[in-house]
């Protein structure tokens, strides 16, 4: 059996967790990721990596909650074990909290978390102006570690890296059979999907070591999440602006609004500031593609659009992607087969 | 009026600060001083890991359970200050793990969100089977003791290091009352056969990932015997020595071997964590602790003596309320003494 050639564009979360979880699970194949951008220059890198689902409009719910289970799961593992420093990912037990009664108030993923409930009375008397919460146990994936580690681990299963901007995804072929496409914001260019666009996010990340929960407003606007280094304080929702420079302004409002919730934190020093452009699109495209050009083929699976969402998901999306890959290659290998591509 | 508060723990700052400011304004003249020998960071409260937990099983004296609650209530209500991190204050939820179903504890509504368990949660603690989570507060007892120096040295109290040998030598130096929290030594100034020390040995890791308290109980071999995981404000304290009668000083290799184990086993990032510290302190152990008035006689005279120590390894989480009630004490000495008229409703 000829080994298959896989190329996966972007080394983001998605991009090294796709890589990883192909490397493991298709045989007979080599995988190569191949990006303009590697840790820490990521949009990833920038993410607190907390792992709340954020709903994706046109996706069934159920297929949302097993990708989320499935990335819980698998980080949960990595979090009990002796590994867990070196991957980045602990506990960590928190609040999010609403102004006025949400319409839905047990979340599709409340069961997928641990200790999920309601906050008591005596619990929201801390937060004047909110009139309910939830209070729960859920996992932080701090990426600038993560990162690096899933990059060790697709090393130890061969798995190469090239440094490169890649134009048109028909620069991968013949060298490669299958391309997977985790390139993100970058696909608006890459394959032309102008359904992708930035929302930027604004973070700072401060020393504040006393702080041991996480605050999240419902909304998702303002957020407290503390890491095993720094607390990431948020955030913004900017639509269509692809402005990388951080706003001094902005940066006073969030530490404004974060410090509404957490008092304390007004003590906290050494901050950093810092963007993303998240990859916003109405629902994550997860799907295969057979391109076809003057004879050429090519297959692609496509894996992008996670918007905020991206780490919540990460582990389940990479599995269905292998998935799809190993679909790709058994196509290829099947002689009779390769003329239906 | 001339107060001399004898220790510069947990109990004889806050008991002196308590008393300052509830009579300082109502007395003509306030003269208040803290004798200690030790200050901090050489005092028992800076070794505690200074987790708010009471003992599991209800206190012999229900009045405790008061100043159990009295204390979390005041340290809630200055978490949401920006002092909160000065005080070494912060909030923490956590685990209680045990090896078999136990009865919900005393405090389980002083404390925020108690919950049992959940399986899946006690599926990331194997060795466990039954267990708790709650929201409590970390007070961390060196920042702690540095706030109420400063407070009470903004209040001009006088602070003297000198090691008290007797009450007596205190009295003869013309003082009104005495407050006596010496903790765990107590008893080289009054025998009292009911205090023991509790001996103590805790290890501090650099372990800035772990944001929860995790306590395992051993309700066979009793409180602090079992591995506890404690994350404080820069540090995490690893500990489960309890020594009933102990009063060695020395940090044993045999205790190190014991906590490092016990506690990697039970979280094993641990073994990524670097050591930071290892101390050995000594829980002033009694039935029940000591809050109470006394009468020295000196000769013809008579100086009135308030007694509060015995707080075991639960002197941070019961001080306030412990302090409010020394207060009260103080404030019946002063009835006495027709200097001043408690009002009718008891405070």
């Amino acid at each position: 059996m000829d080994t298959v050639r896989v190329a996966v564009v972007g080394a983001g979360v998605v991009g090294l967790s796709t890589a990883v979880c192909i490397a493991q699970l298709v045989p007979q194949c080599s995988v190569t990721i191949i990006s303009d951008k590697f840790t820490p220059d990521t949009t990833s890198d920038v993410a607190a990596g907390i792992l709340i689902p954020h709903a994706c409009a046109d996706i069934p719910i159920a297929v949302q909650k097993q990708w989320f289970r499935e990335t819980f799961d698998h980080l949960s593992s990595i979090a009990s074990s002796a590994e867990a420093v070196d991957a980045g990912v602990h506990l960590l037990s928190g609040w999010q909290i609403f102004r006025s009664i949400p319409t839905e108030q047990v979340p599709f993923w409340a069961d997928v978390v641990l200790g999920f409930r309601e906050m008591t009375e005596a619990e929201l008397k801390r937060f004047p102006q909110y009139v309910f919460g939830h209070a729960f146990t859920t996992l932080k994936c701090e990426t600038s570690v993560y990162l690096p580690w899933l990059e060790k681990r697709l090393k130890m299963h061969g798995g190469l890296f090239l440094r490169r901007r890649v134009e048109d995804l028909w620069e991968l072929q013949p060298s490669f059979d299958i391309v997977v496409n985790c390139s993100g914001l970058g696909s608006r260019e890459l394959v032309g999907d102008s359904m992708v666009f930035p929302v930027r996010g604004q973070i700072l990340q401060v020393q504040a070591p006393w702080v041991k929960h996480f605050i999240r407003d419902g909304t998702g606007l303002t957020y407290i999440y503390p890491g095993a280094s720094y607390v990431t304080l948020g955030g913004t929702r900017q639509k269509g602006d692809w402005n990388l420079a951080p706003d001094a302004e902005i940066s006073r409002d969030i530490f404004s609004r974060c410090c509404a919730l957490e008092p304390s934190l007004r003590r906290a020093c050494s901050m950093k500031e810092r963007v993303g452009l998240r990859p916003g699109r109405s629902n994550i495209l997860l799907q295969k593609e057979a391109l076809a050009r003057d004879g050429r083929r090519l297959c692609v699976v496509h894996h992008y659009g996670h918007g905020s969402g991206g780490v919540s998901v990460h582990w389940g999306c990479a599995l269905e992607a292998a998935r799809l890959v190993n679909e790709c290659a058994r196509a290829l290998r099947t002689p009779a087969l390769t003329s239906k591509l | 009026m001339r107060v001399v508060v004898i220790g510069a723990g947990v109990i004889g700052l806050s008991t002196a600060l308590c008393i300052y400011e509830r009579y300082h304004s109502i007395l003509q003249s306030l003269d208040l001083k803290v004798y200690a020998d030790r200050f901090t960071p050489l005092t028992n409260t800076d070794v505690a890991a200074g987790l708010w937990q009471p003992y599991l099983s209800g206190p012999s004296n229900p009045q405790e359970m008061a100043w159990n609650q009295q204390t979390f209530d005041y340290l809630l209500s200055h978490i949401y200050s920006p002092n909160a991190e000065k005080m070494g204050l912060a909030l923490i939820s956590g685990y209680n793990l045990f090896h078999e179903a136990v009865p919900d504890p005393f405090w389980k509504n002083i404390v925020l969100g108690f919950r049992k368990l959940t399986p899946r949660e006690l599926d990331v603690f194997p060795d466990y089977s039954y267990g708790w989570f709650h929201t409590s507060l970390i007070i961390e007892g060196k920042s702690y003791l540095e706030w109420l120096t400063e407070r009470l040295t903004e209040r001009g109290v006088k602070f003297f290091q000198r090691k008290v040998e007797s009450l007596e030598e205190v009295a003869r130096g013309g003082v009104d009352v005495i407050i006596n929290c010496t903790g765990v030594w107590a008893g080289a100034l009054q025998p009292d056969p009911l205090l023991q020390p509790g001996r103590g040995q805790i290890i501090k890791v650099n372990a800035p990932w772990i944001k929860h308290f995790i306590v395992t109980h051993n309700l066979k071999s009793g409180i602090y015997t079992s591995p506890y995981i404690i994350p404080g404000m820069q540090t995490v304290t690893l500990g489960g020595i309890n020594q009933l009668g102990n009063w060695s000083e020395i940090n044993s290799t045999q205790d190190h071997n014991t906590i490092w184990e016990g506690c990697c086993r039970l979280e094993p990032t641990l073994k990524n964590a670097r050591i930071a510290g290892e101390h050995t302190g000594f829980r002033p152990v009694r039935p029940q602790l000591r809050l109470e008035r006394d009468q020295l006689r000196v000769g013809s005279a008579s100086t009135e003596v308030i007694h509060n120590y015995g707080h075991g390894g639960y002197g941070l989480t019961i001080h306030w309320g412990c302090a409010l009630e020394a207060a009260n004490l103080f404030g019946k000495i002063l009835e006495e003494k027709e200097l001043y008229r408690m009002p009718p409703s008891h405070l």
